[in-house]
Parts: structure tokens; C-alpha cells; sequence
């Protein structure tokens, strides 16, 4: 009789369930506001990081979140109608006031900050900790307020564009967390149109996030009170900054930087403190500080090097270089740099000039193209200055250069690149420029003779002490095809050889060069092999000395290390040892990682200074090269197919690499699926009970596949899990139904938690009710012989 | 904390008395048992499809003496009438009144015997009856029992001078059953039982109440069923309506009977909410009455369609 009684536990209270499902709201309640109080103190650590100590942040978070969790472990001991003990509400206090005794010992270690992100850090632990230990829904909701408005208010003053996606993110979670708290009231007001279903949710809040964002990209930016707001809500020294660093930090009024910036034209800011009270270093100053002083030659050795005429007196000699590093010669014979790199404060106090196109471009100032052993000097014909052409193009006047070759099939350069560069602390009357230059123009000015070209494609400014400041130079730039290069580079002309090298120094060089390009066909992998070398063998060391060996290039050869210059003179020279001519530039590096404002232009700095090679693929034209490790290469253009072409070895490779990891998985799929279900178990304790038995459902329906008995979509799992049970040891047949039951229970009987005898038969079913077992025990002749 | 209810566990315990006095009235189905206790308390009314001596009257009689049910038979032949199944108003001379004299579908549970034999003027005299619970005679509606229950049975052979059911009837029925011939150990227990005691005798006395079989079909109607279950029902029925073999699927009344008779199951098994077995178990016999097929045989399509439709699992 009683075997026919059902179970009676399946009967429960009401007021039971009621009860679980109102903690369960509460404890959804608590974790979304946490993670929205999270992302606010992960965006206010974004913010930070631009200038603060890594390490003051991180102990700062340490420390507040070790008293936060230490509350959060007190507050749950205390029921939740009896008030916080006071040692909770001391710790509060305590991860509230902490930013404020870290940022006065930061002081001490030379960091901090203002005011006002010390009150914006305690505002946002305020809020962490009003979501761990709240005990009404209305200190959660306090939680959520101070994290939303810390959010957006940091999005607001920060200058990166990523501190946006944060907003998102906390916009995305403050949806989910108010459609979860009140999805059930939704239901109930209209049932017949509201579908509960995971899917619908986040197509809601992924729909909402996407419209938010759509209209803010329209509108935001197009209504002029909402602008003025954004320009006026960031109190600055005067003026509206439109978040400009430079003015937040007090240092003029910003409007005149912004102009300058913003505004490629602009010649105003002249007026401006930024730019009056600071020094104006010139370009020998520049590189002295970057490489170190050229060393001073001793007269007998002038005599040795040079021809007679050719000496000058010591103060000629230091004053040109005090005038300008235009000199003749590039030496490699250097003292120790002056100065330490010292942290970049702030890029438009600092910069030289703004680079306005693609970054990590090599700016060239001087080209060099004899090396005597010691010294670079120019060619005579350098001197030798040709005047540009007037062209008109869309009723603006530009410049052409003559004796530069320009676009044709014989050329490595195609298509066409608006830049810009525009100068405000820059010292020199030659125009930094970039390999393929067609035209460049300054407004307002028609006259050619303004230009001189030398031989060396160098752009000068003759007669004038240097460039103005804030001159806008507008450039049309050319790419450099890769295609066309190689094929240049195949039939180029030799270059010349260097005798006055010493006999050491030849050898190793030839040496070095035969072991790079080995027996690599004439042209382009010839060249990119000795660059590649010397990239990737030697190591860039700013203040490396030479002092025990004859010369720099010597000890450059044996410790393989040194500065840039190194680097370009050794891969010119042997770049011409094995037939091509090479050259050394002198100029500036458009640091991508300088890029400023919101047009991302590139500040250049005094500490961008650098030196590379150019290669001469023949028909006039030279190519940069990128000797130095830690510099990006020059972009290249190349079809899709080239690139195919050249990488058909390694995608045969990948393809091959591929298709074995692809065999591999597949046949050790079981075994590697048991593995990853085994090593996940750890993490599912923090699932909650639904979604333990809805991955535990999806695992062993994988498992069910991979042992070759797939369940079909109308089949109900208890349906095949009774079938296999019958077969299974008793202790795997109880976690089964076990586990089938509550599961019952949880997603269909309106429950809200497992007993412990469930979650104990997911543990076990997860862990130890494997493939090999699911496959033994569904073996036909198996079943058949356990059960004869 | 987990409670059961005293007076659900009573009614358990009732119930598997219930079964225990059936399964010893037809012995070996009791699968069929289990199913015709969920239709009753589905509120919804029974075809039996069988052959002749199977135990279909014995098993509607075994049903009414154990909720000591008012019970009727009507004996369907052509020459039936209407009025011989709802009653008829009788004019009395002595009091000059209209007298209505009460017809067998008064009773708690009928019996309409080879419902097929007699004509569809006769058969749908009982449309009103078990869908509505009343019945109207002369313009005077009146109410049946609240407990009513419709057992019919048809002889699927034999089926010259027939009227088969037209489709409207058979919706209102909530499911067909057959009966089948009992096993071979059945049939030996059935030989055994004839030699010693009648088999109406084994149910003498009431089990249960027709107050509990209300309070039983009370809680059928609470019996809590998850959305998605709904979702996989109305899926269910829609495949019937879209499928090639099917001429006429589940109607929105079938659907609902689908859903109680579901409801009753979970019941039944000691449930107070429904899962999808519950809905898979009952789909033959509450789809198979009122699917019109093409050629195919109705289980088959309803196997077919519970196999294509994805079943809600627990994610």
C-alpha cells in the first residue's frame, strides 16, 4: 500500500517559498548594486592611473577592500532587523576615510592628489560599502546613486575616450538590476504581454543601451546647451577648456592651447604664459640631451680626419653647435646623455610640435650619407639648395618640390595622405619631414623663395633663424608600396664602400652582414634581413660607452648594444656592404603613444629625438628602415594578396597547426571535457541553484553526445537519465533521481533553493558521473549481458 | 522548512485506495486506471474505444460505487431518442402542470454505451451536456451535477449502421482510451476472481466521497504550471496544426483539457505543480480523440510531434 503513496514532500507552504524568493531578491539586490559600486571604483582608477602611483592605487584597493569584506563578514552575523555592531561601523569608517590617510603618505612619497579625487575616492568606497552592509533596499539604492553618479561624473573629467565604455557598462548593469527588482511587478501588470524569458531581458537592456547610445551620438554633441554645459561644468583657472589638461593644471588660460590644437590654421596662443615662460630648446640641444654631446676631438685628430680648409677653430665650431645641430656631421663619438629621461609631465608644455597624421612616423631633419669611422657628414652637393614649385590646387597654393622625382612607375610611393604638422617650440629652420612628400603649403603664403630643397629631399626655410612658432605646414604625403619597393630594390644601383673604416671593424661588419641575408635572393628580404638582425640580436641601451674600445662602432660591434645611432650606422654600413646605398637620418619619431587631444595628434617631444636609415631603392628614392628595437617599422602598403603570398608558408604552417589541434581535440574531446567539467567544479559554488542545475543539465547532455547517445529535442531528461540510471551503481542512481527531482522542484515547482541532498547529488553527478561510464553502461551488448 | 498538508496527505492516501479497489476491478491496466482517475478529476469526460466485453462497464460502475456516485446507463441504439437521454416535461392532468421527468444524464457519472450505434440528433443531445454541465429542455436550462463525468464507449468494429462521432462531439470529450485485452497473467487472475466472489463486490463500499472527489478536482485547478510549460503546450498544439498529416489539430478547448488533464497527472503522482512528462504522458490519449489525420495512424503523428518539439529542460 504505501508503495503506491506519492511523496509527500512535494507539498510545501507557501509562505515558505515566498520567503525564499524574497531573500533571493535581496541577494540580487545586494550583487548588482556591488558590481555597479565596482565598476564606479574601477572608472575612478582608470582615471587615476593617467598620473597616479600604480602602487599607491593598488594598496589603497587592497586595504578598503579588506575592511569592506571584513564589515561584510560582520554585518551577515547580526540578523536583519537588529542594527550594525559597532565594529562594522568602524571598519565603514575606516575604508571611508582611508583614501584620505593614503593620499597624505603618497605625499610624503612625492605623489598624491587634489581634493577633489581624494572626496571622489571615499564617495566611491562609501558606496562599496553601502552595498555590502546595507540592511534596507534604500541603502542599496543609495549605493546605486553613488556609484552612478561617480561614474558619470569621472567619464566626464576623464580625457581618455574609454572611460565612456565604463558609463555603458554601468548603464548596461543599472538596467538588468532595476528590470530583475522589478520584473516580477512588470509581469504581473501584464501578464499576457510580458514573456519571462532570459532572452527577451537582455534584448530589453542591449535595445535600451543601443538607443541610449545612438541618441547620444545624434544629439549630445549637437545641441548647444548641452555643450555649453559640457564645456562649463569642469571648473578650470579661466576660461572653458573643454577638458584640456593644460588648463585643469592652472597653466594659462587655455583657450589659446586649444585653439592651437583644434585648430590646424590657428596661429593664436602667443600671449600665452605655456609658451613665453618656457625655454626653447634647439635641436643640438635636443640631441645632446637624447645621446649625449658629441665628444670633443683632439686638434691632431681633426687633422687626421679633415683636410686643412676643412679646419675650423674650436669656437666656430661651438658656436654653429650651439646655433644649430645643422651642422655637416653627425658623430657617433658621444658622451654619456646629460640628464636621466625624466617623466613626461605634460605633453603640450613639452612639445616641439603636433604631429596631425599617421603616428609612428620618422620625422627627417638632416640626412647624412659618409661615415669616416667616427663622424656622418653630408654630401657637397648638399649644400646646394633648389627652390620649390608653385602649383594651385582648389584655389590654395602649394608647394612642390623640383629636384625631388615624384609619383611614376618607377616610384615606391603611391596614393596620397593629408597631414599636418604645426610647431610651437621648435628651434630650427628645417621642416621635419617624411619620405614621398608631394606638396605641402603654409596659409597665406605664395612665395617660393620662403623653401630651399637640398640634395638630400631636406626642406628648409633659408634665411630664417627657424621655423615660426605655431606655423601650421599642411602635407600631402605618399605611402610607401611594398610591391613596388621590392621590385626597385631587385635591380638598384650599389651603394658606395667606406675606407675609412678600420680593417676590424670591415670585417665584422661584412661578417654580420653575410650571416643575415646568407643566401637570400638580391632586393627586399636581403634589406629586411639585416634590418631584422640588428633588431632583433642587438639591444638599445641610451647611455651604453665605448670608452675601452677605439672607436663607438667597434664597441657597438662587440657588446651589441647602444643608442639608435649605433643601431642605423651599423645597419647603413652593412647595408652597403652587400650593395645598397644607405643613409643616416637625423630627425624626430611621432611616438604613438604621445598622441594627445581629441583629434589624436601626436605631440612630438624633445625626447622623440632619433636617428634610422633610408635605403635608396634607385630612380632617386629613398625608403626609411627601422634599425632600433622598441620603434615601430614604416607602414608598408601591400595588396591582400601579397601579403597572402608572403605568409603562404606560415598559413600553411597555422592551417596545419590547426587542423592537428582540431584532430587532437577531437580525439581526446572526452577526456578533455571530463577534465574541464572536473577543474570548473570549484567555481560552481558560486553559482546559485538554478544555474547549477542548468549547466549540470547542458553537461551531461554533452556527455550524453560525446558517449554517442544524444538526447533529441522532444525527449525529457528524465526520460534517457531513468534509462540510465538502472544500469548505474546505486549511489549515481540516487544522485540522479535526486537531482531530477529537485530539479523538478526548482524550475518547475516554483522553489527557490535545493535541499542539501540535492546540491550534494549535482556535486556528484558533475564530477563523477563521467563519459566513460554513460558509454559503458549504454552499450547495448552490455546492458544485454547485466542484464542475462 | 518543508510541510505537507494534513488533508492533501489524507486525500493521497485516498486516492491510492482508489487505485488499489480499480486495479482489483480490471485487473493488469493500470496505466488505463491511472489515466481515467486523471480525466476524472480533469473534470473532463471519457471515450473508451474498445472491444465488446473488455470491462469498459465494469469499470464505470467500479468508478461510481467507489465514490458512491449516482451512476446511469444508456444503452445507445438508432431508435433513441433525446428525450430518453435528458428527460422530458410531462403534462399532468390531475395538477395541470408541466412535470419534468428526469433522463440518465442527471446522474453522477453515465455511461453511454456504444455511443456510435445511435443517431447524431441522439448524440449531440449530449453537446450541452458535457460542455456546459446542464441541460436545456423546453427553453429551461437545468443543471447537472457538479461531479458529472461522460463515460462512452464505441466499438471500433463492426461499424455497419454506425454513426461515427462528428468531430464537435469528440472535442468535448478530454481523452480516448483503449482498454485492450488484459495479459495472460490478468486473465488467470480474472478466471480466479469469477470462481470465488463477483468483481463488483471488491468495491463494495465507498472509498471516497463525492465531496473528495470535488475537493480532488479543486486542487486539480491549483496545480501550478510554469510558463514555459505553457509555452511548450501551445507549441505543441500548434505543430498538431501545422502538421501535413493532420486535417483537424488541437483546438484552444483541447489545449485546455490538455493543460487539466496534465494538471490531474501531476496530481496523481503526488504533485502540485506539472513537468513535461505529465504533458508527454497524456498526449496520446487527449490528442488522439480529437486529431483528424489523413491517412496516418494518430499516434504516430503525436509521437512524431513530441519528438520535434523541444522539450523545456532545466536552463
Amino acid at each position: 500500500m504505501h508503495a503506491l503513496l506519492p511523496e509527500q514532500t512535494v507539498y510545501r507552504r507557501r509562505t515558505q517559498v515566498q520567503s525564499g524568493d524574497w531573500q533571493s531578491l535581496s541577494q540580487r539586490r545586494r550583487m548588482g548594486a556591488l558590481m555597479m559600486a565596482a565598476v564606479a571604483v574601477a572608472v575612478l582608477s582608470f582615471r587615476r592611473l593617467d598620473y597616479d602611483s600604480l602602487l599607491v592605487l593598488v594598496i589603497e584597493m587592497a586595504a578598503c577592500t579588506l575592511l569592506l569584506a571584513l564589515a561584510s563578514l560582520g554585518s551577515r552575523k547580526v540578523a536583519i532587523d537588529r542594527p550594525l555592531p559597532p565594529i562594522v561601523v568602524l571598519l565603514v569608517a575606516g575604508a571611508i576615510s582611508l583614501p584620505w590617510l593614503i593620499d597624505r603618505l603618497a605625499r610624503g612619497w612625492g605623489f598624491g592628489n587634489g581634493t577633489e579625487i581624494v572626496m571622489l575616492s571615499s564617495l566611491a568606497w562609501g558606496g562599496v560599502a553601502a552595498a555590502v552592509t546595507g540592511r534596507q533596499s534604500r541603502t542599496i539604492g543609495l549605493s546605486v546613486v553613488c556609484s552612478g553618479f561617480l561614474t558619470l561624473f569621472t567619464t566626464f573629467i576623464s580625457d581618455s575616450a574609454l572611460a565612456t565604455l565604463f558609463t555603458y557598462g554601468w548603464g548596461g548593469l543599472c538596467s538588468w538590476w532595476l528590470v530583475t527588482n522589478h520584473w516580477e511587478r512588470v509581469e504581473a501588470c501584464a501578464a499576457s504581454r510580458v514573456k519571462v524569458a532570459l532572452t527577451q531581458r537582455i534584448v530589453t537592456i542591449v535595445g535600451g543601451c543601443a538607443v541610449f547610445a545612438l541618441t547620444a551620438a545624434l544629439f549630445a554633441n549637437r545641441i548647444p546647451v548641452l555643450r555649453q554645459i559640457a564645456m562649463e561644468v569642469m571648473p578650470t583657472s579661466g576660461g572653458t577648456s573643454q577638458h584640456d589638461a593644460a588648463a585643469r593644471s592652472g597653466v594659462g588660460n587655455g583657450d589659446a592651447i586649444i585653439a592651437a590644437r583644434n585648430h590646424a590654421s590657428s596661429f593664436g596662443a602667443v600671449e600665452t604664459n605655456l609658451f613665453l615662460d618656457s625655454d626653447q630648446p634647439s635641436l643640438f640641444d635636443v640631441f645632446s640631451d637624447e645621446f649625449g654631446e658629441p665628444m670633443r676631438k683632439q686638434r691632431h685628430e681633426q687633422a687626421q680626419a679633415l683636410s686643412p680648409d676643412e679646419i675650423q677653430s674650436d669656437e666656430g665650431s661651438f658656436a654653429e653647435a650651439n646655433r644649430s645641430s645643422g651642422n655637416d656631421s653627425f658623430s657617433t663619438q658621444r658622451e654619456t646623455p646629460r640628464k636621466k629621461r625624466a617623466p613626461i609631465h605634460d605633453l603640450a608644455s613639452e612639445a616641439l610640435m603636433y604631429w596631425a597624421g599617421q603616428p609612428g612616423v620618422r620625422l627627417a631633419v638632416e640626412r647624412y650619407q659618409l661615415f669616416d669611422g667616427i663622424d656622418w657628414k653630408k654630401a657637397k652637393e648638399d649644400s646646394i639648395g633648389k627652390t620649390p614649385t608653385l602649383v594651385e590646387v582648389d584655389d590654395r597654393s602649394w608647394f612642390q618640390p623640383t629636384g625631388v622625382p615624384v609619383q611614376n612607375s618607377l616610384s615606391p610611393f603611391v596614393g596620397t595622405v593629408p597631414e599636418a604638422l604645426k610647431f610651437t617650440r621648435y628651434r630650427e629652420p628645417t621642416i621635419p619631414t617624411r619620405p614621398g612628400m608631394q606638396l605641402w603649403s603654409i596659409d597665406q603664403l605664395t612665395r617660393i623663395d620662403f623653401f630651399s630643397i637640398d640634395a638630400n629631399h631636406c626642406l628648409r626655410m633659408p634665411g630664417r633663424e627657424h621655423v615660426p612658432d605655431y606655423t601650421v605646414v599642411r602635407f600631402i604625403n605618399s605611402q610607401i608600396d611594398l610591391e613596388r619597393m621590392e621590385r626597385l630594390l631587385e635591380s638598384c644601383a650599389p651603394g658606395k664602400s667606406h675606407s675609412a673604416l678600420s680593417e676590424q671593424c670591415t670585417t665584422r661588419i661584412a661578417d654580420w652582414a653575410h650571416r643575415l641575408t646568407g643566401n637570400k635572393p638580391r632586393g627586399w628580404e636581403q634589406v629586411s634581413a639585416i634590418v631584422d638582425g640588428v633588431r632583433e640580436s642587438c639591444k638599445l641601451e641610451r647611455s651604453q660607452q665605448y670608452s675601452k674600445y677605439a672607436s663607438s662602432l667597434e664597441g657597438f660591434l662587440e657588446e651589441r648594444a647602444g643608442p639608435a645611432y649605433m643601431f642605423a650606422t651599423a645597419t647603413a654600413l652593412m647595408l652597403e656592404h652587400v650593395g645598397y646605398k644607405a643613409r643616416l637620418v637625423t630627425g624626430f619619431y611621432a611616438n604613438p603613444r604621445h598622441r594627445f587631444g581629441r583629434d589624436n595628434e601626436v605631440a612630438v617631444l624633445p625626447s622623440d629625438a632619433h636617428v634610422w636609415v633610408e635605403v635608396n631603392v634607385g630612380h632617386g628614392h629613398w625608403v626609411p628602415l627601422e634599425p632600433t628595437p622598441g620603434f615601430d617599422r614604416p607602414r608598408y602598403a601591400a595588396s591582400l594578396w601579397y601579403h597572402l603570398v608572403k605568409a603562404r608558408k606560415a598559413i600553411a604552417l597555422g592551417v596545419m597547426a590547426m587542423l592537428g589541434i582540431v584532430g587532437g581535440v577531437y580525439f581526446l574531446r572526452r577526456w578533455l571535457f571530463e577534465f574541464v567539467c572536473y577543474a570548473s567544479w570549484p567555481m560552481v559554488s558560486i553559482f546559485s541553484d538554478r544555474a547549477r542545475v542548468a549547466w549540470l543539465t547542458r553537461i551531461l547532455d554533452v556527455r550524453l553526445s560525446l558517449a554517442g547517445q544524444p538526447r533529441s529535442r522532444g525527449t525529457i531528461p528524465r526520460q534517457q537519465f531513468c534509462q540510465l540510471s538502472a544500469l548505474l551503481p546505486d549511489r549515481l542512481q540516487h544522485s540522479l533521481q535526486s537531482f531530477l527531482t529537485e530539479s523538478d522542484r526548482l524550475w518547475f515547482g516554483g522553489e527557490s533553493r535545493m535541499s542539501r541532498d540535492g546540491r550534494e547529488a549535482v556535486q556528484q553527478l558533475w564530477c563523477q558521473l563521467t563519459i566513460g561510464k554513460l558509454r559503458r553502461r549504454n552499450s547495448p551488448q552490455l546492458i544485454k549481458n547485466e542484464s542475462a | 522548512m518543508i510541510t505537507a498538508e494534513p488533508e492533501l496527505t489524507t486525500t493521497t492516501q485516498a486516492l491510492a485506495h482508489l487505485r488499489y479497489r480499480l486495479n482489483h476491478v480490471l485487473l493488469g491496466k493500470e496505466e488505463c486506471i491511472e489515466l481515467v482517475l486523471a480525466c476524472l478529476l480533469a473534470r473532463g469526460h471519457l471515450l473508451l474505444d474498445d472491444l465488446p466485453g473488455l470491462g469498459k462497464t465494469t469499470l464505470a460502475k467500479a468508478i461510481a460505487n467507489c465514490f458512491g456516485a449516482h451512476f446511469a446507463r444508456i444503452q445507445c441504439t438508432p431508435d433513441l431518442l433525446p428525450t430518453d437521454v435528458t428527460g422530458f416535461n410531462l403534462f399532468n392532468q390531475k395538477s395541470r402542470e408541466f412535470e419534468f421527468h428526469s433522463g440518465p444524464v442527471f446522474a453522477d457519472i453515465l455511461l453511454a454505451d456504444e455511443i456510435n450505434r445511435t443517431t447524431p440528433r441522439t448524440q449531440s443531445a449530449l453537446f450541452e451536456a458535457m460542455a456546459e454541465r446542464q441541460v436545456t429542455i423546453d427553453g429551461q436550462s437545468r443543471l447537472l451535477a457538479p461531479t458529472f463525468f461522460v463515460i462512452a464507449t464505441q466499438n471500433p468494429i463492426d461499424s455497419h449502421g454506425a454513426y461515427p462521432l462528428p468531430e464537435a462531439q469528440l472535442d468535448r470529450f478530454a481523452m480516448k482510451l483503449e482498454i485492450g485485452y488484459p495479459d495472460r497473467q490478468a486473465q488467470l487472475a480474472i478466471l480466479n476472481q469469477a470462481s470465488s466472489t463477483a468483481p463488483a463486490e471488491s468495491c463494495a463500499g465507498n472509498v471516497l466521497s463525492m465531496a473528495t472527489l470535488q475537493l480532488l478536482q479543486s486542487e486539480v485547478s491549483r496545480c501550478r504550471i510554469a510558463t514555459g510549460l505553457q509555452e511548450y503546450l501551445v507549441s505543441l498544439c500548434d505543430a498538431t496544426r501545422e502538421h501535413e498529416s493532420v486535417v483537424l489539430g488541437v483546438s484552444p478547448r483541447g489545449m485546455l483539457l490538455w493543460q487539466q488533464v496534465s494538471k490531474a497527472r501531476a496530481i496523481l503522482q503526488g504533485r502540485d505543480f506539472v513537468i513535461p512528462d505529465d504533458i508527454q504522458a497524456v498526449a496520446r490519449p487527449v490528442v488522439g480523440v480529437r486529431l483528424v489525420t489523413r491517412s496516418q495512424k494518430p499516434n504516430n503523428i503525436i509521437d512524431s510531434i513530441l519528438e520535434s518539439v523541444e522539450v523545456p529542460t532545466y536552463r
